[in-house]
């Protein structure tokens, strides 16, 4: 179904564009057909990998197309076992940068096409009335300058909550380098905006990525989580559709792109939580399309499973009261492979065990390797209501596979807590037997263990 | 003794309330009853009035978090949710007292079905959970295609009985087009005329749709390609839905 290019219509996109004082100037490459247009556009965002549509809640309204629910809906999955929520696309992959890392770079022979509005509002409507996703997650490679690229970004999103009363999730990226009134403008109609900061290293991200800086991403962010905070001081913030950005900004790192040991990544992680209260940080493991590159690494170690467990680390921050520095320091800089990362703390540790499961706090729970939150929450519950018992704890969730050497229940112990912590840790290890042939520098081997599980 | 009951929500209630005057060895729908030699069977007719006096006394005792847990463990349409529902407030009538008693201000009847460890509460945490569960995922994994008439159409085989939970989302989501969701397997339907929402009989044929569908096949183009690669993991894939479910998604070619 090729759409024909109407001079009327141009005309339109001029006078919506002036209200943000942008002028749009226009693709020549947009006579392709929708398809493969969509073809080359998502295999060029996909490497953007927050997929969540949680965060907002909007209700439905009368008149308008659809609603957000807080825990957001996963609709399908991709072959490479990720979610599917939202329509991840880019806008345009005509980009003049040349970031080492990217598919869509200046340099890259790819073809290069562009969707025009109404082709992706169509989309986004079409798709959210079938029930195949929960809303638009729009990306684009920098189309003449960052503040073009913006504008044309912010013309589609507000086509779709002004002209088509779509009421469903959109997440929308932020281009590093626009004018900070840009991102006042999009905010306002996203419910989330995110920037990539890529690279944790500034001096890398320079080497690798000359057009961009430091600064260009910082300082959106910094306008983001201050607009958001402030927000959330007022005591009425009224419903999300008025809400500068109600689910929340988020970001991305790149992992194994050379000279980030975890700690360093873990480190810009945790600054990004304390500082810019960030909802969530992705990590995208880099796996080596370019061979014999100058800047980037021709081979890299287990870049999935390192990923996993810098997911696990993650969730350790935001869920179990870990800091950084508890589970990485100079002279532990990296992670165990082979151990979740939990498990890799207690073992140097072991003088915090056993803990016992009738009298310990819920932020002592958390350490125990095979409790997590919310079966640290449920021990909380039945032990008030006086039933916990082995029995009990498995009902409830716990890994005793882990924690038995971590813990007594009315003084008793499972299994005596060795204090040998090498015996311990190969033990532990054995507890995941799938993740074991994994660990080796070949991505492909990946296919051999199933589902990684998030659990610590 | 033996109770059978009808396999309604109201039947449901009915027996649990006669319960507590037999109280039966066992209570199993009529679907699931299989008739023993010298078993004493009594077949319990539904009374809406007996079910809504129980089922107000379990909302204020126990409040509306354990009542939905009660009513999504019979939707589990298990032949053990009325036992699990009886052993659960048997249970939960001795935490009360307790609580009484020993004037527990730490507890009250409404966090009883919180108790996870707990032998008796636990089965019907369990089935209640295995219903939301699917019943989340159906929210995804639906998809309308168009009839000739225009009118959006979803048809679905779950395990479990989702479809209340399915109207109510959609009526909010999608209120300004005209839908069906066809329950294939039990042989209902809820359908939306953009002002009411309501439930009834449809018999298990599919209804005929629109043969082309441009959105759909870009759907699966897209599905394609949002894929990457380096990270191809079917099993993983298989592991969030379940081949059960494949039949009625474009968007999985196998």
């Amino acid at each position: 179904m090729a759409l024909k290019r109407n001079t009327n219509w141009s005309m339109l996109i001029e006078n919506a564009c002036s209200l943000i004082g942008v002028a749009l100037k226009q693709d020549k490459r947009c006579h392709m057909l929708i398809e493969d247009k969509i073809a080359i556009l998502a295999n060029g965002a996909k490497y953007d990998v927050s997929c969540s549509s949680s965060g907002s809640k909007r209700s439905a309204k009368a008149g308008h197309l659809g609603n957000a629910v807080a825990p957001g809906i996963c609709h399908s999955w991709s072959e490479d076992g990720r979610c599917i929520s939202l329509l991840k696309i880019l806008m345009s992959n005509d980009c003049i940068y040349n970031c080492a890392y990217c598919v869509n770079k200046a340099s890259e022979t790819v073809e290069r096409t562009s969707l025009m509005p109404d082709e992706m509002v169509r989309l986004t409507i079409e798709f959210y009335r079938r029930n195949y996703i929960e809303g638009l997650f729009l990306s684009s490679a920098v189309v003449v300058s960052p503040d073009e690229t913006m504008a044309r970004m912010i013309h589609v999103v507000k086509k779709l909550r002004l002209e088509e009363r779509f009421n469903g999730y959109i997440h929308m990226k932020g281009i590093p380098g626009c004018d900070i009134k840009l991102i006042e403008e999009a905010g306002r109609y996203v419910d989330r905006l995110s920037l990539n900061l890529e690279i944790p290293n500034e001096r890398r991200l320079l080497l690798l990525a000359p057009e961009k800086s430091y600064d260009s991403i910082l300082k959106p962010m910094h306008y983001i989580a201050e607009r958001v905070q402030e927000q959330k001081s007022l005591t009425y913030r009224g419903r999300a559709e008025s809400q500068f950005v109600p689910a929340g900004q988020t970001s991305q790192m790149m992992v194994g792109v050379g000279g980030d040991s975890d700690l360093l990544l873990m480190g810009q992680a945790e600054r990004l939580y304390d500082k810019l209260k960030m909802k969530r940080v992705y990590y995208s493991a880099y796996v080596p399309i370019y061979q014999n590159h100058a800047l980037l690494p021709n081979h890299v170690i287990s870049p999935l499973v390192r990923e996993h467990r810098l997911y696990q680390t993650d969730f350790l921050m935001r869920f179990y009261g870990f800091k950084v520095n508890e589970l990485l320091d100079e002279s532990v800089p990296n992670l165990d492979l082979s151990l979740d990362p939990k498990a890799f703390w207690a073992i140097r540790h072991l003088e915090h065990f056993p803990v016992e499961l009738m009298s310990a706090s819920l932020e002592t729970l958390l350490r125990v390797p095979g409790i997590g939150p919310l079966s640290a929450k449920r021990i909380l519950e039945s032990r008030r209501q006086g039933s916990l018992s082995l029995d009990g704890l498995k009902r409830i969730g716990v890994v005793m596979k882990s924690a038995q050497y971590f813990m007594t229940l009315r003084g008793k112990s499972v299994q005596k807590l060795l204090i040998e912590p090498e015996y311990l840790r190969r033990l532990l290890i054995q507890q995941e037997p799938k993740l074991h042939g994994a660990i080796d520098g070949q991505v492909s081997l990946l296919e051999t263990h199933g589902n990684l599980v998030m659990r610590v | 003794m033996t109770l059978v009951y009808q396999n309604t929500f109201v039947g449901l209630l009915t027996a649990i309330y006669w319960d507590f005057h037999y109280n039966a060895d066992l209570i199993i729908s009529e679907k699931d009853h299989q008739p023993q030699l010298l078993e004493q069977v009594h077949v319990v007719t539904p009374d809406e009035e007996l079910a809504s006096k129980l089922a107000h006394r379990i909302l204020s005792r126990f409040g509306q978090e354990t009542f939905e847990k009660i009513y999504s463990a019979f939707l589990s349409e298990s032949s053990q949710s009325a036992m699990a529902i009886k052993h659960f407030l048997a249970h939960a009538r001795g935490q009360v007292n307790l609580i009484i008693e020993q004037n527990r201000r730490d507890i009250s009847g409404t966090q009883i079905i919180r108790d996870y460890a707990h032998s008796s509460v636990y089965p019907l945490l369990n089935l209640a959970r295995m219903v939301e569960r699917e019943g989340h995922l159906m929210l995804g994994l639906i998809r309308f295609n168009k009839l000739k008439s225009g009118i959006y159409y979803a048809k679905y085989d779950s395990t479990y009985d989702v479809l209340q939970v399915l109207s109510a989302h959609f009526t909010q989501r999608l209120s300004d087009q005209s839908w069906v969701i066809h329950d294939l397997k039990r042989q209902r339907a809820a359908f939306y005329n953009l002002e009411t929402c309501w439930i009834s009989d449809l018999d298990g044929t599919e209804m005929i749709i629109e043969e082309q569908d441009d959105f759909r096949d870009y759907w699966k183009t897209y599905c394609q390609h949002i894929s990457i690669e380096a990270r191809r993991n079917l099993k993983r894939q298989q592991h969030f839905i379940p081949r059960k479910y494949w039949h009625h998604l474009p968007e999985i070619n196998r």
